[in-house]
């Protein structure tokens, strides 16, 4: 869809394409988007189904696209429901967030054995408490400390007011720093 | 102590491992297959006729007339319950209707005394008295 040297195409674009039968757009939607979903659902502590999570949420925006209004991005979205997707799988298999232990989802700070030992070891704890706060305050905490998005774009993704995603995410920053400085 | 741009920045490093070994190929193969599974799936429950519905609505449909038609057998219509209360009438004698006037007398709004009693009345009589109470 997209041809090399040229500049990319609009996700609105591949999005109309889509609506009028192009398989190829869907794909290359997927592929745009489909890494920072799954750095989001591993965040939001999806562990090992984070693959399986991201194809249900392309699967089910792709299905669902007439609900698509355009007031966020595809990406955040496809992220929002990919939340659902994850808080349905927890629900159905009676799991709780998977937490990282062997440090496979956590990247290298430094060079410095010591300061890489702390660091990973900090960002394991912080990915463990972003892992068990409600769905509400992860969700807005990780699109906006993760994904960079603005309070106007993750309040129309995730169907709430600027001010209430406002709320969620300094209650996010409050509970995470309580819990980590404890 | 961690303060908030701290976090945000150790946030943003968050699932990056999952994030780069990801198969996109795989992904995208996986979800193509999927949508072109239910597509199918779609246009099939669309145009196949839906056997299990059919036949409820058929055996809701039967169950309905047959019975409205068991009530209207069973539920005797005014003009057949008063020919067959007036044909057992005929079928007793003076004396049964007497003792079947006598036994209704205590409710009944006819006052067999305002008569003159019931000896006095013949067969015809009673049984016009009994129609009458019976309204």
């Amino acid at each position: 869809v997209t041809v090399p040297g040229q500049p990319e195409r609009p996700d609105a674009d591949l999005i109309d394409r889509w609506r009028a039968g192009d398989e190829a757009a869907a794909g290359e939607l997927v592929r745009r988007h489909a890494r920072a979903v799954a750095r989001f659902l591993a965040a939001a502590g999806a562990g090992d189904e984070a693959d399986d999570l991201v194809q249900e949420a392309f699967f089910r925006a792709f299905r669902g696209l007439d609900r698509f209004r355009g007031g966020a991005s595809f990406r955040t979205w496809v992220m929002a429901i990919a939340s659902n997707a994850l808080t349905d799988f927890r629900r159905r298999r009676g799991r709780r967030p998977v937490l990282p232990l062997d440090g496979r989802d956590i990247a290298d700070g430094s060079a410095d054995p010591h300061g890489t030992l702390v660091a990973r070891e900090t960002e394991a704890r912080v990915q463990a408490e972003v892992a068990r706060l409600p769905p509400m305050q992860r969700d807005v905490f990780l699109m906006r400390a993760q994904q960079g998005l603005a309070y106007e774009e993750i309040a129309t993704a995730l169907a709430t007011s600027v001010g209430a995603a406002r709320v969620h995410y300094h209650q996010a920053v409050k509970r995470l720093r309580r819990v980590l400085e404890g | 102590m961690m303060d908030e741009r701290e976090l945000e920045r150790i946030a943003g490093g968050l699932g990056r491992a999952a994030g780069e070994r990801l198969d996109l190929a795989a992904v995208e193969r996986g979800v193509l297959a999927r949508l072109r599974e239910a597509d199918q799936t779609d246009r099939l429950a669309g145009s196949r006729p839906r056997p299990l519905l059919r036949w409820l609505a058929a055996a809701a449909a039967v169950a309905l007339i047959a019975g409205g038609s068991f009530v209207t057998f069973r539920t005797p219509r005014p003009d057949q319950a008063g020919s067959r209360s007036a044909a057992s009438l005929y079928d007793l004698s003076s004396d049964e209707l007497a003792e079947v006037l006598d036994s209704l007398s205590w409710a009944s709004p006819v006052s067999t005394r305002a008569t003159g009693g019931l000896d006095d009345l013949d067969a015809e009589q009673l049984r016009e008295l009994l129609a009458l109470m019976e309204g």
